[in-house]
């Protein structure tokens, strides 16, 4: 029986799996380096131990100093979150042989997954529709094995996830840089620098579906979820149900995603990610973890993934089958990260000076952080998710453009006026659009409207007092800034 | 003395006159008559017209956060004198940081020729890699000093090009 967990994480998601614990009157143990004393983690979980500096294979990704942690406070399980070692079979197996219960699927079913090539194999042997491409060793003619996928193609860490170690290629003379980059960023995210290639669909929609399982071979799956909406392969809008796909579409999927679990021996909540296009759909690959974006399956299904992860870790049996499963009304996800859109997102470290967010019926915050606190340039810029929940998508569009509307985060530069631009474009409200949205219509993105409020509140705010003298050379601007407020930029 | 805001790139020479609750904003030749009144929660409600606004912000130095109307903004304020002659140097060639992070890897040393768009640095924040290209064609004439995986602050000089 779990009776305390240890939560392998930071951030948002360290929170999630803290409230969860607290839910089930279970014990939660918080780790953290040096720069995170003061993140909300470490204040809400029960215990928490400080396991070295902000390096994370020195804190976060370090095996020993988290079952050391876990000893210290005698844990009984360790919960991954997502991200970090939640993907890494020989920790998992490490866990275990520590004596611990690890929170996820089995170590063996991780390694399998997690190895891209290996992974595509099984599914091809299962029935379950590929992308053609590449999955042996990388030495040799790397250009004629490029020439024989076609382009454009995709430079994949064989051990990625999350857009680290991705780079599409669209001309041969692209590709030796393209490799060298994307191994860099895969041996410092996952510590393995292999790489596979494979063709690019050129207009896909990124379609995953979720899976959960019990360690006694019940495995259902909660409908998709559409994550098309993403920047650099990075998911910054998600939501469920997809409206690309029919029913008999998602059916298929579904079928497809529990026949990719069985075949891996799947427990715990699992995602099967594919690619769409024109009516057929293709295994991209599968995270064996905890989905970042779980909280619109969790909204529209009425389900907490992460106590059945729980649950299930503990040896219960699932007790729901797939006839109990039902999607309802819609759910959205905007990722709050702190990027600047107006500088091709370059990453906006801080202080949080001021957090409001925004409440009422089907809004929900997966927050990480607080007031006062730092976000370092040491680990990912993802803050916060706000999910929202409404009985159809253009209301569930309308409550997030309004929830958006009423998040207040000062001190650090923010995606927020961008996510609330997307969500308010027109194709986006049709449905219309593949993974090349953001790049297509929100490229060399820049803030149109300066409210007058906006700028009377910067100078109310530094108590301004001095007489008017305007500086020489500024310019004669014939009134462009409206009587309602708003103040376009030239 | 007005003062420059500048967001998003673009600069704007702004003013405020205030007089009790109400206030004259001033923006290039145009005014606008409007008041506020402070919240209890820290805000300020701004009131242009019959409309009016919760807004949020916090200064620092010479930076103002603001929230209003459903966005959050960034401003960076200048004092602007009259007689003031804009003398930083903000030659292209000049390449600062972009981002508060880490030095990664270095591809080019003092005296390398260069080509536009060739990578001259690596930087890496929030587990993202950021490449410094050189800006044109050219020679390494200075390059940041910095030990790799030094931190990097936004702003840092990070290398300099000149004609060959």
């Amino acid at each position: 029986m779990i009776k305390k967990i240890l939560i392998a994480n930071r951030g948002e998601i360290a929170c999630r799996v803290i409230r969860a614990c607290k839910e089930m009157s279970i014990k939660s143990v918080s780790v953290y380096s040096d720069v995170d004393f003061n993140s909300p983690h470490v204040s809400m979980a029960d215990e928490a131990v400080c396991i070295g500096p902000a390096n994370p294979s020195e804190s976060y990704l370090n095996f020993d100093k988290i079952i050391d942690a876990a000893r210290l406070t005698s844990s009984d399980a360790i919960h991954p979150g997502y991200g970090f070692l939640s993907e890494n079979g020989d920790f998992a197996q490490y866990v275990i042989d520590s004596g611990l219960i690890f929170i996820g699927p089995s170590p063996e079913t991780i390694k399998v997954m997690g190895d891209k090539a290996e992974s595509k194999r099984m599914m091809e042997e299962a029935g379950v529709p590929t992308i053609p491409g590449h999955d042996g060793e990388l030495n040799g003619n790397i250009d004629s094995i490029a020439k024989k996928i076609g382009f454009p193609l995709m430079v994949k860490a064989a051990a990625g996830g999350g857009g680290k170690g991705m780079r599409a290629v669209y001309k041969p003379g692209e590709l030796s840089g393209a490799i060298e980059s994307a191994s860099n960023e895969a041996r410092n995210s996952f510590g393995n620098d292999t790489l596979i290639l494979e063709r690019f669909l050129d207009k896909p929609r990124h379609i995953e579906v979720q899976i959960l399982g019990d360690q006694k071979g019940n495995i259902i799956h909660l409908f998709e979820r559409e994550c098309t909406i993403q920047r650099r392969h990075q998911k910054i809008i998600e939501e469920s149900p997809s409206v690309a796909i029919t029913n008999k579409l998602r059916k298929k999927m579904g079928e497809a995603a529990i026949k990719a679990a069985e075949v891996t021996n799947y427990y715990s909540t699992g995602t099967v990610e594919f690619l769409y296009q024109d009516g057929e759909f293709f295994f991209l690959e599968m995270n064996t973890r905890l989905q970042v974006e779980h909280g619109v399956t969790e909204m529209v299904c009425g389900i907490d993934l992460v106590k059945w992860q729980i649950r299930i870790a503990n040896g219960e049996r699932l007790s729901l089958s797939q006839k109990d499963i039902k999607q309802r009304g819609h759910s959205i996800e905007c990722r709050i990260y702190a990027e600047d859109p107006s500088r091709n997102f370059l990453p906006t470290p801080g202080y949080v000076r001021k957090l409001a967010l925004p409440v009422g019926p089907g809004i929900r915050n997966d927050v990480g952080i607080v007031e006062g606190q730092e976000v370092s340039s040491s680990y990912d810029p993802l803050l916060s998710k706000l999910v929202v929940w409404d009985s159809n998508r253009a209301d569930a569009i309308e409550k997030m453009n309004y929830a958006l509307g009423n998040f207040v985060v000062l001190g650090l530069i923010t995606n927020q006026p961008f996510l609330k631009e997307v969500i308010e474009n027109k194709e986006f409200l049709k449905g219309n659009f593949d993974t090349n949205f953001i790049s297509e219509n929100f490229s060399n993105w820049e803030l149109e409207d300066i409210p007058l409020e906006a700028i009377a509140t910067a100078l109310l705010a530094t108590k301004t007092s001095s007489p008017v003298v305007m500086s020489k050379d500024s310019k004669a601007i014939s009134s462009p800034w409206t009587q309602k407020g708003h103040w376009r930029q030239g | 003395m007005s003062e420059r805001l500048t967001i998003g790139g673009k600069s704007f020479d702004v003013k405020l006159r205030r007089k009790g609750d109400s206030f004259t904003l001033i923006i290039g030749e145009e005014e606008f008559q409007g008041s506020y009144s402070k919240t209890l929660n820290g805000g300020i409600n701004v009131k242009f017209g019959s409309s009016n606004s919760i807004c949020y912000s916090k200064s620092n130095l010479d930076e103002t956060y603001v929230f209003a109307n459903g966005k959050n903004y960034f401003f960076k304020h200048t004092k602007v004198r009259f007689d003031s002659v804009d003398t930083e140097e903000t030659s292209e060639d000049r390449v600062l940081s972009p981002i508060t992070g880490k030095l990664l890897d270095s591809k080019e040393s003092e005296g390398n020729l260069v080509s536009k768009g060739d990578v001259i640095l690596v930087l890496e924040a929030m587990k993202m890699e950021h490449r410094l290209t050189a800006p044109r064609d050219g020679k390494i004439s200075k390059i940041t000093v910095l030990k790799l995986g030094s931190q990097v602050k936004e702003g840092d000089f990070m290398f300099e090009i000149e004609d060959k």
